[in-house]
C-alpha cells in the first residue's frame, strides 16, 4: 500500500475508533482509556505520515508538477495584466472592457488557485502565508476593476486595473524574494 | 425590474459607503431583525439574512432609487446582515432570564452586554481576516452565494434564469411544506423523508432527510468540505450511535425507548464529542497559523504604505484594513462593559474586592472565550456554511456559571454577549468574504459593522420584551404553555441545572478536543472542525447538504469546473435565495397572523 492511501487509512481507522471508545464508559475504564490511548497513537502516525507523504510528493513533483503549474499560472496572470493594461486603459465602452478584462484574468488565476497547496506542502506556511495574502491583495484589485466596470465606472475600474498590475509585481517579487521561484 | 446605471463612463467617484446605503441597510436590517428575532421565538431557530439583504438591497438602490454601485449594496447587505445576525444570539440566551423564577430581569444591563459582545464580535475578527480569507481561502458559502447576487445584473441572461428558476422551485417546494399554516388548509408536502423505516431499520438508525433545498444548495457551493461533513454525519449516526446501543452504553443502558434514545445518544455523547472536536480542531489551527495573525496585526500597525509596497486604496485615498487603534479601543470599551454587568450581577456583598476581582476575571476570561469562539465559529462557517452557535454559547454559559461561583444572572447575560459577538463573527466574515469576490475594500465593511453592529440587539431585545409584555398581566408572553414556546432556551435552562447538580460530561469534551486537535495536524486545513461539525449537526439536515456536495463533485469530474461555477453556482444559490426570502415571508405573515 502506498503511504498516501495508507497514512488516510491509519487516520480513519483512528479517529472512529477514538470516537467509538470516547461513547463508551471513557471516564470510569482503565481498558477504556488504555484502548482510547492507542486509538489516538493510530491517528498520530496516521496524521503523520500524511504529512510526510504530502511534502515528499510535492517536492517530487515541482520539476513539471503542481508546483510548475501554479508559478506558470501566476506568470500567466501578470502578463494577462500588463497587456489588459496596455490594451484596455484607453476603452470607453466598459462592456467590452469588463469582457476582456474578464476573459484575460480569471483564467490564469482560477488555475493557480487550484495548484497552490502543492506550495504550501512543498514550502511551508509562512512563505505560503506571504504569498496568499499578495496574491489576495491582487484579487481584490481584479474583482473591484470588474465590479466598477460592470457599473460603467470606469475612472474606478482603470485605476483598480492598473493597481492590480502593480501588486502582482510585488506577488512576484514575494515568490522571488522568499524561493528564488519565478 | 434592475436598471444599469445610465451612465456607461462616469467621472464621478465609484459609489460605496454612501447615505443611501446606510440609510436601505439600517431599514432593512431593523425589519428582518424583528422578524427573525419572532421567529427564531417561535421556531427555534433563526437563518442568516445576507442573501436576502442583498436582493432587497437591489431593489431599493436600483428599484427604488435608480442608482447603486455593486459594493454599495454590498455595503448594504453587510449592515442588514449585522443587525438581523444579533437576533440568534438574544433569542437563544436571554428568554431564560426572563424564564426562571426569582430573577431580576434588568433590560438595560442586557442589552448593554450584547451591544458589547456586537463590538467585541466584529472587533476580534479583524485579525483574523487574512488568515480566513487571503491564506486558507475559506469558502463561506453564504458570502459566496452574495456575490453572486450582487453581481448578477451584469452576469447575464442565462445565469440570472438559473437563478430565478432555482428561487422559483425552492420557493415551491417551501410554500408546499407548510400548506398545513394557511387556514382551512389541513396538508401539506411532509418537510421530512423518514428513509430508515421503509428500510426497515431500528428507529435508532436515524435516516431522516429533510426536505431542504436551501442545505442542497449549500452544499454544493461547499463541495467538496461537503463530503467530509457526509462522512462525519455517517460515523456518528452510522457507526457510534448504534454501537452504543448494541453495548448498552450511556442513554441506553438499561431498560429504554428505542424510538428516542438516538436523540439522548445524540444530545449526550455525539454532541459533546462534536463540540470538544470543534475545540480541539479550532485551537489547533489558531496554533498552526499563528504566524499569519501576529502578521496580520503588525500589518494592521503598519500604515497603507508600508504594506504592499504600493499606494493600497490609491483611488479613493482610503486604507484597506481598519488601523489597530479602533481595534484596541473596541476591546477596551467592551471589556468595560463586560466588567460593570457582571459587577452589578454580583453585586459588591459583603466582599466587594472578591466581587471586583471577580467580575474582572469573568470580563477578561469571557473576552478571551468570545475571541476564540468567533475564531470557531468563523472557521466552521467559512468551511461548512453551519455555525455550532447554540452549542458554543452553552459551552460558554457553564464556564461562566463556575467563574461566577454558580451566578446564574452575570453568566447569561455575559453569555448572550458571547453569543451575539459568535454570531457577528461569522457574519462579518462572511461579509468579507462577500468583499473580496466583489473588490469591497475591507476597511470600509469593518467600519460600517462597527458602527451599526449595537443596533440589532436594541432590536432584537425590544421585540422579545414587547412579545413577553403581551402575556397575561403584562408578562409571561413566551415560554413553555404558550404559543411562542423559545425552545432553545428550553435547553439553556436544562444545562444551567446540570451545571448546579454537577453532572456536565468533561470527559466527552475532553476527548473529542484531542481527536479535533490531531485530525487539524494532518495538513488537511480544518479538517477537526469540519468533522466536529458533522457530529453536532442533525443528519437530516447533513444529508441533503450531502447530497449538494456529491453532486458538485459528480458535475465537476463530468463537466469540469467551469460549468460548475457557470450553470451550478447560480442554480444553488437560486435554492438559497428562494428558501430565505420565502421563509422571511412566511415568518413576517405569521407576525401578522394571516399564518397560523
Amino acid at each position: 500500500m502506498n503511504s498516501p492511501i495508507a497514512s488516510y487509512v491509519l487516520m480513519t481507522v483512528g479517529a472512529v475508533l477514538a470516537l467509538v471508545l470516547a461513547a463508551g464508559p471513557l471516564a470510569t475504564s482503565l481498558v477504556f482509556q488504555l484502548l482510547f490511548g492507542a486509538a489516538l497513537l493510530l491517528l498520530t502516525f496516521g496524521v503523520v505520515m500524511r504529512r510526510l507523504s504530502a511534502r515528499k510528493d510535492a517536492l517530487a513533483g515541482s520539476a513539471d508538477g503542481e508546483i510548475r503549474q501554479a508559478l506558470e499560472a501566476l506568470k500567466s496572470l501578470h502578463l494577462a495584466l500588463q497587456q489588459t493594461v496596455s490594451e484596455c486603459i484607453s476603452i470607453e465602452d466598459m462592456t467590452r472592457f469588463h469582457g476582456l478584462v474578464q476573459a484575460a484574468t480569471q483564467p490564469p488565476a482560477r488555475d493557480f488557485l487550484r495548484f497552490r497547496q502543492s506550495l504550501l506542502d512543498a514550502y511551508g506556511f509562512k512563505f505560503f502565508a506571504e504569498l496568499m495574502i499578495h496574491f489576495a491583495s491582487v484579487e481584490r484589485a481584479m474583482n473591484r476593476t470588474l465590479s466598477a466596470s460592470a457599473d460603467g465606472a470606469g475612472e474606478e475600474a482603470r485605476a483598480c486595473l492598473l493597481q492590480a498590475s502593480q501588486r502582482m509585481e510585488h506577488c512576484l517579487a514575494a515568490l522571488h524574494r522568499f524561493k528564488g521561484l519565478t | 425590474m434592475l436598471q444599469p446605471p445610465s451612465s456607461s463612463n462616469t467621472v464621478t467617484p465609484y459609489r460605496e459607503v454612501t447615505l443611501a446605503a446606510i440609510v436601505s441597510g439600517v431599514l432593512i436590517g431593523v425589519g428582518m431583525t424583528a422578524t427573525f428575532t419572532y421567529a427564531g421565538m417561535t421556531l427555534g431557530f433563526s437563518t442568516s439574512g445576507s442573501t436576502v439583504a442583498a436582493i432587497l438591497g437591489w431593489g431599493v438602490l436600483r428599484g427604488l432609487l435608480r442608482r447603486g454601485t455593486i459594493v454599495e449594496n454590498n455595503i448594504v447587505q453587510t449592515i442588514a446582515s449585522s443587525l438581523n445576525t444579533t437576533a440568534g444570539g438574544v433569542v437563544f440566551t436571554v428568554p431564560v432570564l426572563l424564564l426562571l423564577p426569582d430573577v431580576e430581569f434588568n433590560f438595560w444591563q442586557v442589552t448593554a452586554a450584547c451591544v458589547a459582545g456586537a463590538i467585541l464580535g466584529v472587533g476580534f475578527v479583524i485579525p483574523i481576516r487574512k488568515q480566513m480569507i487571503d491564506i486558507e481561502r475559506l469558502l463561506f458559502p453564504s458570502g459566496t452565494a452574495v456575490a453572486t447576487i450582487l453581481r448578477s445584473p451584469t452576469e447575464g441572461i442565462a445565469k440570472a434564469r438559473l437563478m430565478l428558476f432555482g428561487a422559483l422551485f425552492s420557493a415551491l417546494v417551501l410554500v408546499l411544506k407548510n400548506m398545513d399554516k394557511f387556514p382551512g388548509i389541513s396538508k401539506s408536502l411532509p418537510g421530512t423523508v423518514d428513509l430508515g423505516s421503509w428500510l426497515h431499520l431500528p428507529p435508532y438508525i436515524a435516516m431522516t432527510v429533510s426536505l431542504s433545498l436551501f442545505a442542497v444548495g449549500i452544499g454544493f457551493i461547499a463541495g467538496r468540505n461537503g463530503l467530509f461533513v457526509l462522512a462525519g454525519g455517517a460515523v456518528s449516526y452510522w457507526v457510534i450511535t448504534p454501537l452504543v446501543v448494541a453495548f448498552g452504553w450511556g442513554p441506553a443502558s438499561g431498560a429504554f425507548d428505542p424510538a428516542t434514545v438516538g436523540d439522548m445518544i445524540h444530545s449526550e455523547t455525539t454532541r459533546p464529542l462534536g463540540i470538544g472536536m470543534l475545540l480541539g480542531g479550532a485551537l489547533m489551527g489558531v496554533v498552526l497559523t499563528f504566524p499569519a495573525i501576529k502578521a496580520a496585526l503588525s500589518s494592521l500597525k503598519s500604515t497603507p504604505s508600508q504594506r504592499n509596497g504600493d499606494r493600497e486604496g490609491a483611488v479613493a485615498g482610503e486604507r484597506e484594513e481598519m488601523p489597530i487603534g479602533v481595534l484596541y479601543t473596541s476591546v477596551a470599551l467592551a471589556l468595560v462593559v463586560l466588567f460593570f454587568v457582571t459587577l452589578s450581577g454580583l453585586g459588591l456583598g459583603e466582599d466587594p474586592i472578591a466581587a471586583i476581582v471577580r467580575s474582572l476575571v469573568v470580563a477578561i476570561i469571557g473576552s478571551l472565550w468570545l475571541w476564540f469562539s468567533g475564531v470557531i465559529i468563523a472557521q466552521a462557517t467559512g468551511m461548512t456554511d453551519w455555525t455550532p452557535l447554540s452549542g458554543l454559547a452553552l459551552l460558554a454559559v457553564v464556564v461562566l456559571l463556575y467563574l461566577t461561583g454558580k451566578s446564574v444572572v452575570p453568566a447569561i447575560v455575559v453569555g448572550a454577549a458571547i453569543s451575539v459577538a459568535c454570531s457577528l463573527s461569522a457574519d462579518m466574515m462572511q461579509d468579507l468574504k462577500t468583499g473580496q469576490l466583489v473588490g469591497s475594500r475591507p476597511a470600509s465593511q469593518q467600519l460600517v459593522q462597527l458602527v451599526f453592529c449595537g443596533l440589532g440587539p436594541l432590536v432584537a431585545m425590544s421585540v422579545m420584551m414587547l412579545i413577553w409584555k403581551t402575556g397575561p398581566g403584562g408578562q409571561g408572553g413566551f415560554g413553555p404553555g404558550t404559543d411562542i414556546a423559545v425552545p432553545q432556551a428550553d435547553a439553556l435552562r436544562a444545562v444551567i441545572e446540570q451545571v448546579r447538580t454537577g453532572q456536565m460530561d468533561w470527559v466527552r469534551y475532553g476527548s473529542g478536543a484531542m481527536v479535533g486537535g490531531l485530525l487539524s495536524l494532518s495538513g488537511l486545513p480544518g479538517l477537526g472542525v469540519i468533522v466536529g461539525i458533522s457530529m453536532y449537526l442533525g443528519l437530516s439536515i447533513i444529508l441533503p447538504y450531502g447530497v449538494g456536495a456529491v453532486a458538485r463533485e459528480t458535475l465537476q469530474r463530468a463537466k469540469g469546473i467551469e460549468w460548475c461555477e457557470a450553470k451550478g453556482i447560480p442554480l444553488a444559490v437560486g435554492l438559497i435565495v428562494g428558501d430565505g426570502l420565502t421563509t422571511l415571508l412566511f415568518a413576517l405573515l405569521t407576525v401578522l397572523g394571516v399564518l397560523e
